[in-house]
């Protein structure tokens, strides 16, 4: 990816993606700003899990931010697992929490995800469609790091008391976006900044003997 | 008796798969065969089931052969366009590598008809190719390339009221090969998810198939049409019988190994499904006469296909010589068996292939013997789809993990990477367009970037690091710490019960040749006639031999396997073979 992440975090990462495009967002600003994170070493990989009485808790070891890239693949195992133990957890200072909703979100399992900075709450139900509620003009998608909880089993009678919502139909949207794609802005030019990170310079000795076929064919 | 009803009744040996450890080798992946589950054969089934026709919507193309061009076949359900641009080429920017900027044609698969203005906006794309932009509308993004020797040689003596010259037809096989074929979402396209549950579309790469099947019509209509412009009323089209025997090439690099290592439930689909053919076929107890009859045919339409099988490589070519002579063998032996009339006669050709032959010449039995057998395997075709969704138990415990390992990577634990004989290769994509390549890790810059397809070394790795922590750990535990090892977790987790998942060789060592991993893949295409060039590329040709368009209502849809040509060794038998 461009900033030292390992492939298998990576691929989750391109499914919470196409999760985000699915649901007719374009995912690049989401993908810019946590790559960003570990690039300027903000953030890191490296978690640390613990259980208290009420919640399973995921932190990071350092003094940085846990990056979501790390919580999301987390949260992802944890919600795809059949199990009733741990109803809940707690994901403390993950530098892009929506990223986390995301990694959720492709999970297909219902469940609610918030934080507090600035106050929201994502429900997603059985039929994959997703529901955000938050209270101030920013809308949480792009919030600042924030400690985000996971609930699979949550009371949403709350929901009420927040000022603004959105809702995704997700099939409806998903069917819209393959039929005619999403619009995409300015900062997918930084991802591909990333990715040309991860290509090899050409040399002319692998230029010619590093793949098959001629230079010239006049066959 | 037709054996499909009698399927259960006639078959009372269990069902015999042949082993992993023996199929997922690179060598044995490397001898493969095409069979009737190829995905090209099962596209044309499916055209002439389902009576698809054909229609040339625009041919705006001038006396030199540049212009633009709309194809459709209308489906039961829908409707696909073929949308060609054929454009001139100057002879030094004529490459089959990725890394080329120009070709002799390029093309869309649309969804749909196109309009004037989708036509407008894919001739300011389409020919640039990757640096072009798409739109849903598009499924597949492709380029050609003319073979200028047999191009030009056909455009003359149409234009000149003579047929091509049989003999250069067949040593180079079409008029035009695609150097790239791009599906799934590439460079905003359509994603795999817009079509992925049309019946049409459900199989493995019918899209793509179906693309190049009309590339091959609009290579013969461009090759035609250019004759008339040159040679007014004297020229004449070709016969229906060489246009039959002329597929589409292709040349394949090393982009099509990264897809066999990161589709690994879709392989075991794939491998499963010939496997179970042949196990099929293997346990039937009673013979009929008609399959009897079919095999015998068969044999002999085989000893031609393979007796027209020129290659310049000369390693190929011993392959293929002593593939001459066990097909001899398999005659004999056939004949022989045959007249004993014994039960389960596959099961025992197969074991005596087995201990026989090579594995060229073993995997050609294989095909050879699921060839007659359309009514007890062609619904397997069906199975040959899968989601690779893979998935981490995160409260699994490392001590399980490792015992997965042991049970199910044996195989990768047995190679000693502290060699470096056993590492030299990485995979990496070049700044060149994205262009895979192979380095050699001591001589060249890159390792840092390699691309993940050491499963063996990083599986083996990753048994490492277990053994120095604790059994009770849980999964999700050690990934906290250990990120660098998700992708490997996910596939050991996730793949213990597909046993044809994984290549089980190593494909970073000193002697790894990619071209069997082309071949694997190819095989399943259905591409026959494969042309080695190096140990990184071949060529191949697909479709050779399949019916035109105008002829799928008409023809038995499967008489095209094993396609023998019109040539001069094999006389007017080998024509008439083409022309059943």
């Amino acid at each position: 990816m461009g900033a030292q992440v390992p492939f298998g975090i990576a691929e989750e990462f391109a499914l919470w993606s196409v999760w985000m495009g699915s649901s007719g967002m374009d995912p690049a600003p989401h993908g810019n700003r946590v790559l960003n994170y570990l690039d300027q070493e903000q953030s890191t990989l490296q978690g640390k899990l613990s259980r208290n009485s009420k919640n399973l808790h995921l932190n990071s070891t350092t003094d940085q931010f846990l990056s979501a890239l790390q919580a999301g693949c987390f949260v992802g195992d944890w919600l795809g697992e059949d199990q009733e133990t741990d109803p809940s957890m707690v994901i403390e200072n993950v530098d892009v929490p929506f990223l986390v909703a995301a990694a959720a979100g492709h999970s297909s399992t219902p469940c609610t995800v918030s934080w507090s900075e600035p106050e929201c709450w994502i429900v997603f139900d059985t039929n994959r469609n997703w529901e955000m509620s938050w209270n101030g003009k920013v809308r949480p998608d792009f919030s600042g790091p924030s400690t985000v909880s996971i609930n699979r089993d949550p009371d949403v009678d709350d929901l009420v008391e927040f000022e603004n919502r959105s809702f995704c139909e997700f099939q409806k949207t998903r069917q819209q976006v393959l039929n005619e794609g999403i619009r995409t802005g300015e900062e997918w030019s930084s991802i591909m900044s990333y990715f040309r990170r991860c290509l090899v310079p050409s040399s002319i000795q692998s230029r010619e003997s590093g793949a098959g076929a001629g230079l010239v064919d006049t066959d | 008796m037709p054996e499909t009803k009698s399927f259960q009744e006639n078959q009372t040996l269990p069902l015999k798969h042949r082993s992993p450890e023996s199929l997922m080798r690179l060598d044995r992946m490397g001898a493969s065969f095409p069979t009737r589950l190829s995905f090209m054969r099962t596209l044309i089934r499916r055209m002439a089931r389902e009576r698809w026709k054909f229609e040339r919507l625009r041919f705006e193309v001038d006396d030199q052969g540049f212009g633009t061009s709309v194809y459709a076949v209308h489906t039961p359900h829908r409707t696909y366009s073929l949308i060609a641009f054929s454009h001139a080429l100057e002879p030094d920017q004529r490459t089959d590598r990725v890394i080329a900027e120009a070709w002799d044609a390029t093309f869309n698969l649309f969804d749909g008809i196109p309009e004037q203005e989708d036509l407008d906006r894919l001739r300011e794309n389409t020919p640039r190719q990757e640096a072009g932009r798409y739109l849903p509308s598009e499924l597949v993004l492709s380029r050609a390339n003319k073979s200028l020797r047999l191009f030009d040689h056909v455009v003359k003596r149409l234009a000149d009221g003579l047929q091509p010259d049989v003999s250069l037809l067949n040593s180079v096989g079409y008029l035009m090969r695609t150097t790239a074929v791009y599906g799934s979402g590439k460079f905003g396209s359509a994603d795999r998810a817009k079509i992925s549950s049309r019946p049409e579309a459900l199989g493995a790469f019918q899209i793509e198939m179906l693309n190049v099947f009309l590339i091959r019509w609009f290579s013969i209509d461009l090759v035609e049409h250019v004759a008339r412009c040159q040679g007014g009323s004297k020229a004449v089209g070709m016969e229906a019988h060489l246009k039959q025997s002329l597929g589409i090439g292709n040349a394949t690099g090393l982009g099509m190994a990264p897809f066999l290592v990161n589709h690994p439930k879709l392989i075991h689909q794939w491998v499963s499904a010939k496997e179970n053919a042949l196990a099929r076929v293997r346990g039937l107890k009673n013979v009929s006469r008609d399959s009897l009859q079919s095999f015998e045919n068969l044999l002999e339409k085989v000893r031609i296909h393979i007796s027209q099988w020129r290659v310049d490589d000369e390693i190929q070519t011993r392959k293929i010589h002593q593939l001459k002579q066990e097909l001899e063998t398999m005659c004999q032996e056939f004949e022989k068996r045959r007249a004993q009339n014994p039960e389960y006669l596959w099961d025992q050709l197969l074991k005596f292939a087995q201990s026989r032959f090579s594995l060229e010449g073993q995997e050609l039995t294989v095909s050879m013997m699921i060839e007659p057998h359309g009514d007890l395997v062609d619904e397997l075709a069906e199975t040959m789809h899968a989601s690779e969704e893979m998935k981490i138990q995160p409260r699994m415990p490392l001590e399980k993990l490792k015992l997965l390992i042991e049970d199910h990577y044996q195989w990768a634990l047995e190679i000693d990477f502290s060699q470096s004989a056993n590492r030299k290769q990485f995979w990496y994509y070049s700044e060149d367009k994205l262009e895979p390549r192979l380095g050699d890790r001591f001589q060249e810059p890159g390792e840092e970037l390699e691309m993940p397809l050491a499963v063996a070394r990083d599986v083996s790795e990753l048994y490492g690091t277990l053994e120095k922590k604790p059994g009770d750990q849980s999964t999700a535990e050690f990934l906290m710490g250990h990120p660098e090892f998700r992708r490997t977790v996910r596939r050991v987790q996730s793949l213990h019960s597909f046993s044809y998942a994984e290549i089980r060789d190593n494909l970073i060592g000193e002697n790894v040749k990619p071209i069997d991993l082309l071949r694997f893949k190819l095989a399943f295409f259905g591409a026959t006639k494969f042309d080695p060039k190096s140990d990184l590329w071949t060529r191949i040709t697909m479709f050779q031999g399949a019916p035109m368009p105008e002829e799928l209502t008409t023809c038995d849809p499967d008489a095209w396997a094993f396609p023998v040509l019109p040539g001069q060794d094999e006389g007017s038998h080998a024509a008439s073979v083409v022309a059943e």
